[in-house]
C-alpha cells in the first residue's frame, strides 16, 4: 500500500480508535466489534480508580479558595401574605445583593430595618420598596422521620424539647432551590411541622444551615410585609421576633444555635408561646 | 459570559475536575504532597485567571492548561539542570515510578508501562485518560492537529499493549 494511503488508513482507524475511546470514558455503550486496543484503554481508565481519593483537607483547601474568591452572599426573602398559612404558599424569592448598585443599597438601606444575629442578619422590608428579585422554583421532599434529616444533613435536626396542648410533629419537608449557586449545600432548609395530625398545622420548624467548611450557606432573611420586628432573647441568645399583620397576625422568630438558623412560624400561637418554644429547642 | 457566571462554572465542575487534577499531578510527580500542593495551586491559579475561560464546554481544557503551567514551572524551578523536556517525562523504566502512591499491582503495570512511553506520548495519554479531554482539547493544549493526537494515542496504546501483554 502506498505510503499515503497507509497514513490515511491509520488516520482513520486512530479517529475511530479515539471516538470509541470518548465513549468509553463517557460512560456510553461500546461496539460489539471493538478494537483490541480498547481493552488496554479500559486498563488506562481504571487508573483514576486506583489511585487514593483526594484527601479532606486538600478538598477543603480548594474550596475554602472558590468560596473565598467567589464571596457570594445570598439573602433568602419572604413575602409574608396575610392568609391562612399563606406563609406556606408566599412567594419565596432570593436577592443577591452583589446584584444591587451601590446607589440601590443606599437607598434600601434607608427604608430597611435591620438586627444582626450573630453569623445573620434579619432584615424588614416594607412592601411599598420594590424589590430587585427573582423568583426561584424550589424541590420539596418529604421526609419520613428525624433520622432522616439526620443522614442528610450530617448533624440531628435542632426539635422542641416539650410541645403544648399535645402537639407533635407531623411531617418533614427537605426543601431545595436548584438555581441557587452551585456552592450552595441542598437541600437549603428543612421545616418540621407540628400540631394535631388532624388539623391544620399549628407551628413550623425551619432550620437553615449557617456554614459548612469555609462556606456561608446562608447570609440572611428578608421579610418583605407589614412587619414589625423587636430583639428578643432566646435561651440567652439574640432573637428577631416579628409580627406580621393582615388578615392573620403571624409571628415568626428568628435566632441562631450551634451552627443552625432557626425559624419558628405560626399564625395560632401567640407570641408567649412561640418564645416558650423556643426555649426548648436543642 | 459574566465573571459571576465564570464563577459559576469553576463551582460547579472542580469537584469533578479537582479528582483529575491530583490524580495527573501524582503521576507527573513522584511525591504526594508536592501532587497535592501543585494541585492546589493549579485551582487558585484558575480562579485568578477566570477571564481566560471562553466557555463552560472549555472548562477541562482550560484547567489543565494551568496545570500543565505549573507542573512545568515548578520542574523550571526545581531542577534546572533537566532540559524542559526530560521534566515531562516519568522517572526511568525500572523504578517504582509512583513513590508513595501506588495503590496495587495493577496500577504498579500501569504506570510503569507508562514510563516506557515517549514523553509526548505519556502526556497524551495522561491527558485523555486522567484529565479526560477529547483529542481537540488535547491538540490545543499540546500545539498539536486533533487528527495528530489521535494517531500519537493510537501508537502509544500499541505500544502499551505489548508492554502490557508482556508484563501479565
Amino acid at each position: 500500500m502506498p505510503k499515503k494511503e497507509k497514513t490515511k488508513a491509520e488516520r482513520s482507524k486512530a479517529q475511530t480508535l479515539s471516538a470509541e475511546i470518548d465513549r468509553m470514558l463517557s460512560g456510553g455503550p461500546g461496539q460489539t466489534d471493538r478494537d483490541p486496543l480498547i481493552e488496554t484503554a479500559y486498563r488506562l481508565g481504571q487508573i483514576n480508580v486506583l489511585l487514593p481519593t483526594v484527601p479532606k483537607s486538600l478538598e477543603q483547601r480548594v474550596a475554602g479558595a472558590i468560596a473565598a474568591a467567589a464571596g457570594p452572599q445570598i439573602s433568602f426573602r419572604q413575602r409574608i401574605q396575610p392568609a391562612l398559612w399563606g406563609a406556606m404558599a408566599a412567594t419565596v424569592v432570593l436577592l443577591l445583593l452583589w446584584t444591587i448598585t451601590p446607589g440601590g443599597r443606599m437607598v434600601l438601606a434607608d427604608m430597611l430595618s435591620t438586627l444582626h444575629l450573630g453569623q445573620t442578619w434579619i432584615t424588614v422590608t416594607p412592601t411599598s420598596v420594590p424589590a430587585d428579585v427573582q423568583e426561584t422554583p424550589s424541590l420539596r421532599e418529604l421526609l419520613p422521620n428525624l433520622a432522616a434529616v439526620e443522614a442528610q444533613m450530617g448533624r440531628p435536626p435542632a426539635v422542641p424539647q416539650t410541645l403544648p396542648g399535645g402537639y407533635e410533629l407531623t411531617e418533614i419537608t427537605a426543601v431545595s432551590y436548584p438555581d441557587l449557586p452551585a456552592l450552595t449545600s441542598q437541600p437549603f432548609l428543612y421545616e418540621l411541622c407540628y400540631g394535631h395530625p388532624e388539623d391544620e398545622p399549628a407551628f413550623y420548624l425551619k432550620e437553615y444551615r449557617l456554614a459548612l467548611s469555609e462556606f456561608k450557606n446562608i447570609s440572611g432573611i428578608d421579610y418583605a410585609g407589614d412587619i414589625v420586628m423587636e430583639q428578643v432573647s432566646v435561651s440567652g441568645i439574640d432573637g428577631a421576633l416579628l409580627t406580621a399583620t393582615g388578615k392573620e397576625t403571624q409571628y415568626i422568630l428568628v435566632w441562631e444555635r450551634d451552627g443552625l438558623l432557626l425559624e419558628l412560624q405560626s399564625t395560632i400561637l401567640s407570641k408567649e408561646e412561640l418564645l416558650d418554644i423556643a426555649q426548648t429547642v436543642r | 459570559m459574566s465573571q459571576r457566571g465564570k464563577y459559576e462554572i469553576l463551582a460547579q465542575h472542580y469537584s469533578e475536575y479537582l479528582p483529575r487534577v491530583l490524580n495527573y499531578m501524582r503521576l507527573r510527580t513522584d511525591n504526594e504532597a508536592l501532587a497535592q500542593d501543585l494541585t492546589a495551586r493549579t485551582f487558585e491559579r484558575a480562579l485568578s485567571r477566570l477571564s481566560s475561560l471562553r466557555d463552560a464546554g472549555a472548562f477541562g481544557g482550560w484547567l489543565f492548561a494551568i496545570a500543565r503551567t505549573e507542573v512545568a514551572g515548578h520542574y523550571r524551578r526545581h531542577r534546572p539542570q533537566l532540559p524542559l523536556e526530560s521534566a515531562y517525562g516519568c522517572p526511568t523504566p525500572g523504578e517504582s515510578a509512583e513513590g508513595q502512591v501506588v495503590q496495587s499491582e495493577e496500577l504498579a503495570n500501569l504506570v510503569g508501562a507508562l514510563a516506557s512511553l515517549q514523553a509526548r506520548e505519556q502526556e497524551i495519554i495522561r491527558l485523555k485518560f486522567i484529565a479526560g479531554l477529547t483529542n481537540r482539547a488535547i491538540g490545543k493544549a499540546m500545539g498539536l492537529r486533533a487528527g495528530n493526537v489521535a494517531v500519537i494515542l493510537h501508537r502509544a496504546l500499541r505500544k502499551l499493549r505489548t508492554q502490557l501483554e508482556s508484563e501479565d
